[in-house]
């Protein structure tokens, strides 16, 4: 996934989480930057981060091949997740709190096998899924929490 | 045509002639129509019947009904369905004896259920112990783990695909692959799961996956063509019938066109690349009989807010033109580019099954040619590593 969002440099490497992942509830959309942390150890992962105006992204590279990357805004609390691999991240996970949301919304689609391009939008929540086995994509955004001057088009 | 007759038919002069194994009945009827008894409503499904027959018994089912579906690879069946019609197939066990169960995601769903091995005729072609997957909605094997179907996102049963099952025949001989045969952490598609129930991810060789039915067919084993009619009425027709034809360039009934086709290599994901209405973006971009509409960003082109197609694009000035250009990638770079209109839903005719201009997908990051771009073409669909005339695959063609 091309980094075209802002031009910022890049600042921080942390290396070599642990591959024996602890598994415990972690935040990631609504959650803070320990949670950040967590999501990488669980993604056998490692972070590098970019510091942008009113926001930074954390961008976790896992070794299955899965990009994640998390922004946080100027609170410290995450307002947009994004993803793309070659299979799904856990989006209980992912979408924290937001989850029983986005579950109850993709129940109520018609035909939810054959959308293949799942968007549900509503005021709290945005979440964009698409993708079959081998390439999956997508984010979620709380359009709330976007900092100001931010478009969501940078949220990817 | 007549000279590729001639060739694969040995040539004439003194001396035998190369025996030929006898060719089998190659082609199927594909039907869209508005779904199985009991889940009807489908709009641009694409059906297909098949027999499935447990291994080394008597015991088969004919299935109708079954989605086709270009952007996937393996035959996954309604536990339900099968039941009804007395087939009864046990799960795979790893080589600690668990049964193997597997997650795949669709869209807005995932289907969960173990795999098994069915004999499986399509056509006059067939199958021996394939690897398929049970659709487990009656949840007679393990239960899912939480990471599967979580919060009522399960689509096993009929009502999730409009369907009484998927035969996905996509550019790959099996749905998964090479990552997961061996990775460090397990994917978490296929699950080895405890007679107690307790699931894990696993590794799973590639001879063990849910497999591409055409790949594991005796001959033509190389991809599929697909081909249906235009629409008589591109606002609505009640059901429509085409043909799903086995093998590329292997009877005289599949062979690729000598002129005037346009073949896109995929990369490893199964996709080519696109960009739309000359905007310099790339997409990636999949033919997928499985998915329902054109699918696409466009924030210019209103979003249905209500009524039975909320969500798709309902255009103010209706039809609206639009074009993309689909490129191949990896050696081959061939391009081209398709033009389609794209019409308010709610204008199509009241319980239509197939419509020509239905479109959807804002927010989207890729290009997904549903089946509106199959009404009036012929599509190659070429196995991974298979070779098809001068052609390997993964490659689409039209």
């Amino acid at each position: 996934m091309i980094d075209r969002t802002c031009k910022c440099a890049l600042i921080l490497l942390i290396a070599g989480i642990s591959p024996l992942g602890l598994h415990r509830a972690y935040a990631g959309l609504g959650g803070d930057y320990a949670s950040v942390v967590a999501d990488a150890a669980d993604l056998h992962g490692t972070e590098s981060s970019a510091d942008c105006p009113h926001y930074t992204v954390w961008k976790i590279t896992a070794d299955t091949g899965m990009l994640v990357r998390e922004f946080l805004n100027e609170d410290g609390v995450v307002f947009a997740v994004a993803w793309t691999g070659p299979v799904l991240p856990d989006f209980r996970h992912l979408m924290g709190a937001r989850f029983a949301d986005y579950a109850a919304a993709v129940a109520a689609l018609r035909n939810p096998g054959l959308q293949r391009s799942v968007r549900l939008a509503s005021p709290d929540l945005v979440v964009e899924s698409e993708g079959h086995l081998r390439a999956y994509v997508g984010r979620a955004y709380l359009p709330g929490l976007i900092p100001p001057g931010v478009s969501s088009s940078d949220l990817r | 045509m007549l000279a590729l007759l001639s060739a694969c038919f040995g040539g004439n002069g003194t001396g035998t002639a190369p025996v030929k194994p006898t060719q089998v009945l190659n082609t199927l009827a594909l039907t869209v129509d508005s779904g199985p008894a009991g889940a009807s409503g489908a709009v641009n499904h694409a059906y297909v019947t098949l027999m499935v027959c447990v291994p080394g018994q008597a015991q088969c089912a004919s299935i109708d009904h079954v989605l086709l579906d270009t952007g996937s690879e393996g035959l996954r069946l309604v536990r339900s369905v099968l039941s009804a019609q007395s087939i009864t197939l046990s799960a795979q066990t790893d080589g600690q004896g668990r049964a193997i169960e597997e997650c795949v995601s669709f869209g807005g769903g995932q289907t969960w259920g173990p795999v098994a091995l069915a004999d499986v005729t399509l056509a006059g072609e067939s199958a021996a112990k394939l690897p398929i997957q049970i659709m487990d909605d009656t949840l007679a094997g393990a239960p899912p783990p939480a990471t599967c179907g979580a919060n009522g996102t399960l689509i096993d049963g009929v009502s999730g695909f409009n369907a009484n099952g998927v035969l996905g025949v996509g550019v790959f001989a099996q749905d998964c692959g090479a990552m997961c045969v061996n990775a460090a952490a397990p994917l978490p598609v296929y699950y080895g799961c405890t007679a107690a129930g307790a699931c894990s991810a696993e590794n799973i060789a590639l001879a063990d996956q849910v497999a591409n039915p055409v790949a594991m067919f005796a001959a033509d084993n190389n991809g599929v063509v697909i081909r249906l009619p235009n629409l008589q009425n591109a606002n609505g027709d009640a059901s429509v019938t085409g043909e799903l034809i086995f093998g590329i360039n292997t009877q005289a009934d599949n062979a690729l066109p000598v002129t005037g086709l346009t073949v896109l290599g995929a990369d490893a994901h199964g996709d080519f690349t696109a960009t739309y209405n000359g905007n310099t973006t790339l997409l990636p971009a999949i033919i997928d009989s499985g998915a329902d509409a054109f699918a696409f960003d466009d924030p210019t082109i209103a979003v249905c807010a209500t009524g039975a197609f909320i969500g798709y694009y309902c255009p103010a000035i209706a039809p609206k033109s639009v074009y993309v250009i689909g490129s191949g990638v990896g050696v081959n770079n061939a391009s081209s580019t398709v033009s389609f209109a794209i019409a308010d839903p709610n204008t199509f005719v009241a319980n239509a099954a197939a419509f020509a201009d239905l479109a959807g997908g804002g927010g989207s990051s890729a290009f997904t040619f549903g089946v509106p771009f199959f009404y009036g073409r012929t599509i190659y669909f070429g196995i991974d590593q298979r070779v098809a005339g001068i052609y390997t695959g993964p490659f689409y063609a039209f």
